[in-house]
């Protein structure tokens, strides 16, 4: 597979070799580490290695982290889990949720179904027209009954970054509980769950270089949640089920790089995000950029590119086929009756067309700075091969009888 | 995914461009993706002579017209009405269900065609 036409870092990364050798490694340590003998004393110390490398990450103790199977389970675990505990402490008591519309289907589908089978109130809050959710929308929607806030750290299309330590501020005293969906921000900015002061945040290793089916939810000490998986008593009774050995010291070791090169890749993601910026606008002048315009609030990584009168779906097939380019979309074809046009766009208020023109870049970790070039000349071809279907009106292309 | 014949038409669509003269045009959309296929026609004597297409939409539904192009352009509309709905249904080949609106295109296409003549 080729890494140079990869520009979608969000939707998964690829594994680095120091993940690949550290699960080569641990996957001939067999021993189940639930039992006692001494075979177990190096399948236990791969395992602390890997819970310190990803708490270094995520910014907690040890005690506080918990391995998940990834991001979806967490983010299942962590609102079903407090929703549980409410609801058996007050039974008849409807509890009020709130959380972003901006949030990806883990979190959505969830509270649907909390909704649906349990009758609770839930307010999806709007985020303004550059994907940010305020402090203040968060303080105006809270209830008398509110038990719940879920807030995504970052957005997964347009890479806002949401003011957690604001929200967690409003919430705090209030015996709220207070989820932060870290999945697309772990790994990619440097997040400090105790400064950031949410209850739990969730996170998937896949998302920075580990491999998929491995991931992670804090909790903070001192918040108890019902477990989502009974068993066997591992993760200290909270989550059951023999560890996935292989996979968590695989995870640990692409925390491990993670965090040993967040400042490094911060910066050049930065710079590959202007070069980016700079080059669309030069070779397709009507490019318009979703997001904050404080690029500090955005995930360097990511870029939601608008080109309006462009359908993206066509666009993304021409990258794809003609030069080996993956890139994400904001809409497609679903079947013949319905499309699926991007939540979160759309409850940034832009317009279905606009939503259809819209595409997803991310980079990560191999992109190189000839890669810029690369995809920007593919994307100013394609767009112009779009521009012939859509406006036949140059000479060239105009048949006469 | 897209298949050989719809990469190729969407990638390099031979009949993308806009007749100066023309004698027919048909036009339609899918409303609910908003899909939209405009093509002109010059037909003498029950003859396509040329046939060329603009659209907006979906990778392939941009292929849908330049296929459709390919397949009148050179022929008699006569022969375009003979043709079946099974033929009709390999020109696109093998599509997923989320591309599946375009054969339904192709067939309004000729459809219109047909009135077209016959109107």
């Amino acid at each position: 597979m080729s890494i140079q036409g990869y520009f979608d870092y969000n939707a998964t990364t690829p594994v680095c070799s120091e993940a690949i050798n550290a699960f080569v490694n641990a996957a001939k340590a067999f021993a189940n580490p639930s039992s006692k003998y001494a075979l177990v004393k190096p399948v236990g110390a791969f395992l602390s290695e890997a819970r310190e490398s990803l708490c270094k990450l995520v910014g907690c103790a040890t005690d506080e982290l918990f391995f998940t199977s990834g991001g979806t389970e967490s983010n299942n675990w962590a609102l079903k889990g407090v929703f549980l505990r409410e609801f058996t402490a007050a039974p008849g008591e409807s509890a009020h949720i709130i959380i972003s519309a901006l949030e990806h289907s883990s979190i959505l589908e969830v509270v649907r179904y909390l909704e649906r089978t349990f009758h609770c109130e839930v307010s999806r809050l709007n985020p303004d027209n550059e994907g940010i959710i305020s402090a203040e929308s968060v303080l105006a929607a809270l209830r008398p009954n509110t038990r719940v806030v879920s807030i995504m750290l970052a957005n997964n299309e347009v890479g806002s970054i949401q003011p957690i330590c604001d929200i967690s501020r409003v919430l705090r005293d209030r015996n709220i509980h207070f989820h932060v969906d870290g999945v697309q921000a772990v790994g990619k900015i440097k997040v400090d769950a105790h400064m950031l002061g949410m209850d739990t945040l969730s996170f998937s290793g896949h998302k920075f270089y580990g491999p998929k089916g491995c991931g992670g939810l804090y909790i903070r000490r001192g918040v108890t949640l019902e477990p989502l998986i009974h068993g066997g008593g591992q993760e200290r009774g909270y989550r059951g089920g023999t560890e996935a050995v292989a996979m968590i010291v695989s995870m640990g070791a692409a925390a491990k790089l993670a965090s040993e090169q967040l400042d490094e890749n911060l910066q050049r993601f930065a710079q590959y995000s202007d070069l980016l910026r700079k080059q669309l606008t030069q070779k397709v002048p009507t490019v318009v950029f979703n997001g904050p315009k404080n690029l500090s609030m955005q995930v360097p990584n990511t870029l939601s590119i608008c080109i309006p009168g462009i359908r993206a779906e066509a666009l993304a097939a021409i990258l794809d086929n003609l030069n080996g380019i993956q890139v994400s979309l904001g809409s497609a074809c679903s079947n013949n009756k319905t499309m699926s046009l991007s939540h979160v766009l759309l409850s940034m208020g832009l317009t279905d067309e606009e939503v259809k023109s819209t595409l997803r870049v991310s980079v990560g970790l191999y992109t190189q700075e000839e890669d810029i070039k690369f995809f920007t000349d593919a994307v100013a071809n394609a767009v112009s091969i779009l521009n012939r279907i859509s406006k036949p009106v140059s000479e060239d292309h105009v048949l006469t009888t | 995914m897209f298949n050989d014949i719809i990469v190729r038409n969407f990638s390099n669509p031979t009949h993308a461009a806009e007749l100066v003269q023309s004698t027919n045009t048909i036009e339609l959309g899918n409303p609910v993706c908003g899909d939209r296929i405009k093509v002109q026609l010059n037909i003498q004597d029950g003859l396509i002579l040329q046939a060329a297409y603009a659209a907006w939409g979906c990778a392939t539904s941009l292929a849908t017209g330049n296929v459709f192009c390919q397949k009148i352009q050179g022929t008699s509309v006569a022969d375009v009405c003979n043709l079946s709905k099974e033929e009709i249904d390999k020109m696109l080949g093998d599509l997923e269900p989320a591309q599946h609106h375009c054969l339904e295109m192709l067939h309004n296409l000729f459809a219109k065609l047909q009135q077209t003549f016959h109107a």
